[in-house]
């Protein structure tokens, strides 16, 4: 049965599911909100209930009813319709279908990444462990690399003032002539509003970003920083940047 | 809280209601034209049920037709929030698991033999009882 049920799901998520989501993405990205939801409500509870139902496929189920929750609560509007949630949103019900491959490929999903997805969710939703870290701590070191000044962002989330000052600050410290390099490798969730800060700086330092994935990613491409900021791949010398 | 157990089997109706009648009000179904009559019955008393379980192979109307019926009547007349539907079958092929998710919006699936062990790991999932 196991396997008759598992073919059929994955053949289901393909052909009818996915372009379901495509549109519901779509729509949300587009601002239509509750539209967005309302189409995506459907297939997710479909892919929660029936990996639910799969012995083997419960963490799926569990990750589906996190994303779910989340959407639940835009949709109420007990969380703010802003660029990071929406962002966020999309980045939680695509991780959704990446699992679903992880299962269909290997037969196990990548549980870091499940509860990476997770934690930044639930952060976002109020109810994560230092959704953003104490007020007043330092959110960034600062470090000279091959000509560059390479500003290492140590915080997982950067959305509070004082860490877009701190931030807009060593920028600012740095001789104009010397580039200046933002690495985010530790960094989960960066909020639009910090990229607005730097974006007003970017015509007079020359900044590039590097280590840039997930939802902070989603927000730098969102907030059109990709036509201000150069991006570095993860392991590129931060000199490359001059 | 209230529940409906709609399932043709007397001894089914029999053990599900001892399951569950230290958690809910319980009132039973034969089949699905009775458990659509009973879900319609509640609203218009203003008590609808908290939770179905609904059994697929009922003579006279099926489960999931039944449950079809009962989401296209909460869609029409706005009835919110949708009532918590398990199925109870001992049907398990692919194609019925998916169309009660999908189709029937079901908030779980349970295939039989019930124990009272199986089901209230699934109400705990679904919020009814804790721990």
């Amino acid at each position: 049965m196991s396997d008759a049920l598992s073919d059929e799901f994955f053949a289901e998520v393909s052909d009818k599911y996915y372009p379901q989501v495509l549109e519901g993405l779509e729509k949300l990205g587009g601002g239509d909100v509750a539209g967005g939801i309302e189409i995506l409500s459907r297939p997710l509870h479909t892919i929660k209930g029936v990996t639910g139902f799969m012995p083997g496929f419960e963490s799926a189920s569990h990750f589906t009813h996190t994303v779910e929750s989340f959407l639940k609560k835009l949709q109420a509007g007990s969380l703010p319709h802003s660029a990071d949630n929406i962002a966020l949103a999309a980045h939680g019900v695509n991780s959704i279908f990446a699992v679903i491959d992880q299962l269909r490929e290997s037969g196990a999903p990548d549980q870091g990444e499940i509860d990476a997805v997770c934690e930044v969710l639930e952060a976002a939703s109020g109810a994560g462990k230092g959704a953003a870290g104490p007020a007043g701590g330092s959110c960034l070191t600062v470090e000279q690399e091959g000509g560059a000044s390479v500003l290492r962002i140590t915080a997982p989330r950067i959305h509070r003032k004082h860490q877009r000052d701190q931030i807009v600050g060593a920028i600012i410290a740095t001789p104009q002539e010397t580039p200046v390099v933002l690495d985010l490798a530790a960094v989960k969730t960066f909020g639009s509003t910090a990229w607005e800060d730097i974006a007003t700086l970017a015509g007079h330092w020359s900044i590039s970003v590097r280590s840039l994935c997930g939802p902070a990613r989603e927000t730098f491409h969102a907030s059109d920083m990709d036509a201000l900021l150069a991006v570095l791949p993860p392991d590129a010398p931060a000199g490359e940047a001059s | 809280m209230r529940a409906l157990i709609a399932e043709d089997e007397f001894l089914g109706r029999k053990m599900l209601t001892a399951f569950l009648n230290t958690l809910f009000e319980i009132d039973v179904a034969v089949n699905g034209k009775e458990a659509l009559e009973a879900f319609t019955l509640a609203h218009e008393e203003g008590r609808p049920y908290d939770l179905i379980l609904m059994d697929i192979m009922m003579p006279e109307m099926d489960g999931l037709d039944a449950l079809a019926r009962i989401r296209a009547l909460e869609q029409e007349r706005k009835l919110r929030p949708q009532v918590k539907v398990l199925m109870t079958t001992a049907l398990d092929d692919a194609k019925t698991v998916i169309r009660s998710f999908h189709d029937g919006e079901a908030a779980g699936y349970l295939v039989k033999p019930l124990g009272k062990e199986k089901l209230f790991a699934e109400l705990q999932k679904l919020g009814f009882v804790t721990e």
